[in-house]
């Protein structure tokens, strides 16, 4: 009986805890920023929006994710924050994230991709951060291999390349 | 009618079957390759249109930087050639054999 208190004290004791993390303001980044995420988000640290450099990112926690896409030759290994993760992080309600690349693409993607796929945002391709000029600094990457219907251009389109921003709404 | 002849019956609604179960599956693939041919080229119109867009908004940001000459100018600057670097590549790969099919609009 003593033993089940003690772990439902700790349970409840964690789950303050994670409360806490995700309710604490965001830092400010250090670096450059590389990623606005606005909209529907409870986690802010410039105004109404998330403002993260590299090393933010980073910190929530990076995932690698092994996929041929139709941009490579050969299979691939990204690497990145996965988008779960994030939205999880940011506080994020809605139903769909609007992601925005360097060059003004838009793509509206449905927040429920990433709880039926291991959506990505990667910084990293074979190990190297990936410049501007190779789809970086940002890439939202699908699992393609896993599941066929991936490998459509409705999947295709919403791997967004250069992302600057991701919008929740 | 002697079970020979129900024989040849037999197999030859098999053979129409057959031959037009082929002919319907030619039709469907021939379709479909037509629908591909059709993306691949007008994506790879897409990307030249973008090209021209961020060659344009390059020019712009050297013209900007022709009178500023500052940094967050130059910055844009930069931007704007790593973009556009990156859009050759994808033209490049868009129009060479074997990958014609792999590229969407962008």
């Amino acid at each position: 009986m003593a033993s089940l208190r003690s772990r439902a004290l700790l349970a409840a004791g964690l789950i303050a805890l994670a409360g806490q993390v995700f309710a604490a303001p965001l830092a400010s980044p250090k670096g450059d920023s590389i990623l606005v995420v606005s909209g529907s988000i409870a986690n802010t640290n410039d105004g109404d929006v998330a403002r993260f450099d590299r090393q933010m990112l980073e910190a929530i926690g990076t995932v690698k994710l092994t996929t041929q896409t139709p941009w490579y030759d050969a299979p691939s290994e990204f690497e990145g924050v996965s988008m779960h993760a994030l939205m999880t992080f940011v506080g994020a309600h809605g139903s769909e994230v609007l992601a925005t690349a360097l060059n003004d693409y838009r793509s509206a993607i449905p927040m429920s991709d990433f709880d039926s796929y291991d959506v990505v945002l990667a910084l990293r391709r074979d190990g190297k951060l990936m410049p501007i000029r190779d789809k970086g600094p940002l890439f939202i990457v699908y699992p393609f291999d896993s599941d066929p219907k991936l490998q459509t251009e409705q999947y295709y389109g919403r791997a967004v390349w250069q992302v600057k921003e991701l919008n929740v709404r | 009618m002697t079970s020979s002849k129900l024989v040849q019956i037999y197999l030859g609604a098999m053979l129409a079957a057959l031959v037009a179960a082929a002919l319907y599956a030619y039709l469907m693939i021939d379709r479909r390759e037509e629908s591909l041919e059709s993306f691949s080229r007008y994506n790879v119109a897409y990307s030249a249109s973008q090209a021209v867009i961020e060659f344009q908004r390059l020019q712009m940001a050297l013209l900007a930087f022709a009178q500023s000459r500052s940094s967050a100018d130059l910055g844009e600057v930069k931007l704007r050639y790593e973009i556009l670097y990156n859009r050759a590549g994808i033209l490049s790969k868009a129009t060479s054999a074997g990958s014609r099919r792999r590229y969407r609009r962008k």
